[in-house]
């Protein structure tokens, strides 16, 4: 029996204030001027047959099989494309109709193949309902003559959904799926009449083609002719499961479609407040790691870094860790241990975990992964709008008229956002990207930026400050608002500042690259276009001057009086599925949940009474601070949950010098990842299909995490911190992470309304949510700013220390791929390799020549921190002088090469600018040759603890 | 604590913070800042370095400024 299917209103749903009423079969319906006939039906409970409508899509009105008579009209109109008129008289069931449409059917099921019974979509197919639907009895055509089924060939080569042509009805779902959905443009149709197929690219495969595999056009079709190979291997789902993606920030809304404790496939959720039906490849269909071979599921412990691992009870795992870290905090003092909080576990996990090092180590020495990304959001945004979070909801780049992207890759970072903010460029918006490289975004199929600002990696604060001089010194300034929202000294000190010649286009041209007739342009239309939105990533904060950017970009929006509407706004795109959430609930070492600093005596009493202890009124270590205090010796234990610091954080050798220092770190994790090779216990994590609890997406949507299957290691990672609280003498007891949700909203204002129940009716919300604002805050600032008056601050340009020299003389930055999502613990280990299988170094083709390189020879990336060897990618996204390359793969070492720079004010590396140079080479570095030895020697020393010999 | 390190981040603070006219609030943010965001022991680390000739010289006279504000408020 398959899945009770949701409503498909046939077209998309229509927003006006006028409102039409029509008599449907003699019901009065009242809609919104603009919609279809079928949608009102619809409305009415009326459902008329469809095959080449469904609401995610404009209608197309190809397959004649909605027909309708409407009273006073000649013929049979399609209802899908006729828009509903005042008074008028619709009829939906006549014999008239019933005789036509069985005609259109029984030309569709002609060509069709009749395998129903053993086809993986039966009972989930809309030629087969609508056959029912219509009475289809006999097909007067045969099955054989004119159809065409047995000719065309299945193709497989894309690893999640099969495609095969003799089932296609050629509704074009598919088609206008990938253009309007995902905004690719990679399908067509070829060919004529009964030939006609559905192709991708010119006559390629999917994976030869422009696919990008988000699975739009296998949600939209009718029939079993694109189908998730899951589904064709398991059948169909028993039940289903609303639940949340765990990779990137956009946090799209997912129906976990299960068999039993089997993921068959996930479903992107229609009314998902982040995705509305669309995702992409990684939520959509790489969810395979959680089942993977590789999962260690048994808590496990040793003596040493280079002893073997020994499996025990959970019990057992976490008294040898309590028992480590009191012996280490009795010896070393409270201040030598700490924890790690996970921005892809949820918010409950991570608010016990720095409860734990609050209360049971009783520091702060709590830190987590945005220290590494985000934390310049947080300080920036605090400092200048008062609130560490971006200011919109998605939903809200819809009525942007100018969309300027700085350093963030939407189309593969945040695809679905991506997909978004494309429709909306192709409707008509400006859209200004600010990128050393050409991203996707700066061309692509009826996508073009009005400006593509290619600045050399580390000049982004010249860049901010050029552009505002330009709204300053050429009127463009929002007065009124300005004088009304922000405070005036604050303002005319930047006004003063920024008006500098240091900081004109002219200077900064020197500095940046670009040509300073290019930024005036820019700044002239970011200024003058009525609403304008800036959507920034790690490309703004990951830089000795991010903070500084961050600043400069709130001050660009508050000068041209761009926030606290829809349409506007200042919009960090998040990394990881919960950064949000995990800076929310006082992950930082200086701040409580809700950002609230240690040294506030009044928010410290809330928690201690709360927590019934007392609490460390000093800010404790950042991430990098760690490594520097296990070097010198103060800092011995470490508690990590789902973060591989050694992997992802920069200057690898020095993070591996200070962890071999440690004398106990526990891991929590779903894989022996590169910092569990340095651990003394591991605790087996669950992942987000086997827990409960919530996510913070970037536009602070909190929506739920439901458990799918049971935790494969018998404990959700909330429960292990739990155990591990007890064993160190602080009992927290929480029967369920709901609980855990109602401690946080009544200690932290801005959750003061959230609750599970509350989730559960609304689907999602966004926070603030608290009396003021019991529905949650889509938009920020409204009516003015969080922190009172908005604060412009000062931004000078202070060029980074890492400098190109004769010895390194290019630069290199790095990001990510649309496939792989961050270390790649979990996209590693599923078929997202068929797309990116290595970490390669992207270089000029000029660079390449002037050292003899060929697109894939093998080259030695040396910086002053270290040295790898990858494979060279020959491209002119990138500019002459800067190399790029990802950082996906441990072997890769790209954080060999990264150095200990940081932002100033956050301490968030500057993985974005190092001086490398790059030259043919033959092997290894010295690093990888050593990195291959040591994961050598781990997997040696994990195989005798998954033996029962042992 | 590395001692370079520390200094050098001491001096990047400053860097940022030393555009302000109003240089008497300079030194008042940049001590808010190491108080805020900096770990005891990281300060303790600057406020050692400075008690050294030698390595005072490496601090920008901002962060010694800011630095000797420090001092008096924990005397
Ligand atoms: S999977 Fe996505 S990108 Fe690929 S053809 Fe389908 S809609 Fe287009
Ligand atoms: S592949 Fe599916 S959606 Fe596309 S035209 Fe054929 S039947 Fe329609
Ligand atoms: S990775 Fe991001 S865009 Fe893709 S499905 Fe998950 S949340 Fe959505
Ligand atoms: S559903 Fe209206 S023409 Fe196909």
């Amino acid at each position: 029996m398959s899945l009770p299917r949701e409503t498909d209103y046939g077209t998309p749903a229509r927003q006006s204030e006028a409102l039409v009423t029509v008599s449907i079969d003699g019901m009065d319906v009242t809609v919104p001027a603009g919609t279809s006939v079928m949608r009102a039906a619809q409305d009415a409970d009326t459902a008329i047959p469809k095959l080449c409508a469904t609401d995610s899509l404009e209608p197309f009105g190809s397959c004649r099989l909605c027909l309708v008579e409407i009273e006073g009209r000649k013929g049979y109109p399609a209802s899908c494309t006729t828009l509903v008129e005042p008074g008028m008289v619709v009829h939906t069931q006549t014999p008239r109709l019933a005789e036509l449409r069985r005609n259109v059917m029984e030309l569709y099921i002609s060509d069709h193949p009749l395998d129903c019974l053993t086809c993986p979509t039966n009972g989930n197919c809309e030629l087969q309902d609508m056959a029912g639907v219509v009475g289809l009895r006999e097909v007067r055509y045969g099955f054989k003559g004119e159809n065409h089924f047995c000719e065309s060939k299945k193709d497989e080569s894309n690893p999640y959904f099969s495609y095969d042509p003799a089932k296609c009805i050629v509704c074009n779902r598919c088609v206008r799926a990938c253009e309007e959905t995902q905004g690719t443009f990679a399908l067509t149709i070829s060919g004529r009449g009964f030939e006609s197929r559905v192709s991708p690219g010119q006559d390629q495969s999917f994976m030869e083609s422009e696919c990008v595999s988000c699975g739009a056009c296998v949600n939209a079709c009718p029939t079993a002719t694109l189908t998730e190979k899951s589904v064709i291997k398991i059948g169909q789902a028993e039940r289903s499961v609303t639940t949340t993606c765990a990779y990137c920030g956009v946090g799209c809304s997912f129906k976990a479609e299960v068999k039993g404790n089997q993921v068959v496939r996930m479903v992107p959720a229609k009314d998902g407040g982040a995705n509305q039906g669309h995702a992409c490849v990684k939520g959509r269909f790489a969810w395979g790691y959680a089942t993977h071979a590789d999962r260690i599921t048994t808590p496990m412990i040793r003596p040493s870094i280079d002893a073997p691992w020994q499996k025990v009870s959970w019990d057992e795992a976490v008294a040898y860790a309590a028992g480590e870290f009191k012996r280490i905090q009795a010896k070393y003092g409270r201040s030598a241990v700490g924890g790690i909080t996970s921005s892809r576990c949820t918010n409950e996990e991570t608010y016990l975990v720095q409860k734990l090092v609050r209360t049971a180590f009783g520091n702060n020495n709590v830190d987590t992964c945005a220290r590494v990304c985000h934390s310049p959001t947080g300080y920036g945004l605090k400092q200048t709008l008062g609130e560490s979070a971006g200011t919109q909801d998605f939903a809200s780049v819809m009525q942007s008229d100018v969309v300027m992207v700085i350093g963030a890759n939407p189309t593969d970072g945040h695809p679905v956002f991506g997909s978004l903010l494309k429709r909306r460029i192709r409707e008509g918006a400006k859209l200004i990207v600010v990128d050393p490289r050409s991203i996707d975004l700066v061309r692509t199929p009826h996508v073009a930026a009005s400006h593509h600002l290619k600045l050399m990696p580390g000049t982004n604060v010249a860049m901010v400050n050029a552009l505002a001089h330009t709204i300053v010194t050429e009127g463009l300034v929002a007065e009124a608002y300005v004088a009304e929202r922000c405070e005036g000294p604050a303002f005319e000190a930047w006004r003063e500042f920024v008006a500098r010649p240091e900081n004109s286009p002219e200077a900064a041209e020197a500095i940046t690259g670009v040509p300073a007739s290019e930024i005036r342009a820019a700044a002239r239309l970011y200024a003058t276009a009525g609403n304008s939105a800036i959507y920034y990533g790690l490309g703004v904060t990951e830089h000795s001057q991010g903070s500084t950017t961050v600043m400069g970009i709130a001050n660009l929006a508050m000068a041209t009086g761009n926030v606290g509407r829809p349409g506007v706004g200042v919009n960090p795109l998040r990394g990881q599925n919960n950064v949000q959430g995990s800076c929310d609930m006082g992950s930082f070492p200086h701040e409580l949940p809700g950002y609230r600093h240690v040294s506030d005596a009044t928010t410290r009493a809330l928690f201690e009474s709360a927590w019934n202890v007392s609490i460390d009124p000093e800010p404790g270590l950042r991430i990098p601070n760690m490594f520097e205090a296990a070097l010198d010796g103060s800092f011995k234990g470490i508690y990590i949950q789902g973060e591989d610091i050694v992997q992802s954080d920069p200057n690898t050798q020095h993070v591996e010098s200070a962890m071999a220092q440690m004398e106990c770190v526990v891991v929590q994790d779903l894989f022996l990842n590169e910092t569990a090779k340095w651990a003394h216990v591991f605790l087996p994590g669950s992942s987000f299909l086997e827990k409960d609890g919530t996510f913070t997406n970037a536009e602070r949507r909190i929506s739920r995490v439901r458990k799918v299957m049971p935790p494969l290691a018998g404990k959700a990672d909330w429960e292990a911190t739990l155990a591990l609280a007890a064993a160190l003498g602080y009992p927290m007891t929480y029967s369920h992470p709901s609980e855990i949700m109602d401690e946080i909203a009544r200690l932290t204002p801005s959750f003061h309304g959230v609750n599970y129940a509350l989730l559960e009716s609304r689907g999602s919300i966004q926070w603030p949510c608290n009396e003021a604002a019991p529905d949650g805050t889509p938009t920020m600032h409204v009516g003015g700013f969080i922190r009172g008056k908005g604060r412009f601050m000062l931004t000078p340009y202070v060029p980074t220390t890492e400098k190109v020299t004769r010895r390194f003389p290019l630069i290199l930055t790095t990001g990510r791929i649309l496939s792989q999502y961050n270390v790649g613990a979990q996209t590693r280990r599923t078929d997202n390799t068929a797309w990116h299988a290595e970490d390669r170094l992207e270089i000029h083709p000029v660079d390449a020549e002037d050292r003899g390189i060929k697109d894939g020879d093998w080259v030695g990336i040396a910086s002053r921190a270290g040295e790898t060897v990858l494979r060279a990618t020959i491209t002119e996204r990138v500019q002459p002088g800067v190399v790029y390359t990802t950082f996906h793969f441990p072997e890769s070492g790209a954080n060999v090469i990264t150095t200990d720079n940081s932002d100033w004010a956050t301490n968030c590396p500057e993985y974005k600018v190092t001086a490398v140079q790059v030259t043919l080479c033959t092997q290894p570095s010295e690093w990888q040759q050593r990195f291959e030895r040591r994961r050598q020697q781990q997997q040696g020393l994990l195989l005798p603890a998954v033996s029962p010999a042992n | 604590m590395d001692t370079d390190y520390i200094i050098r981040m001491a001096n990047q603070i400053a860097d940022a913070l030393g555009i302000n006219p109003d240089q008497e609030q300079a030194v008042a943010e940049l001590a808010d800042h190491l108080t805020r965001f900096w770990e005891p022991r990281m300060r303790s680390a600057l406020l050692a370095a400075a008690a050294d000739p030698g390595l005072r010289a490496q601090l920008t006279p901002l962060v010694t400024l800011a630095l000797d504000r420090i001092a008096a408020v924990t005397v």
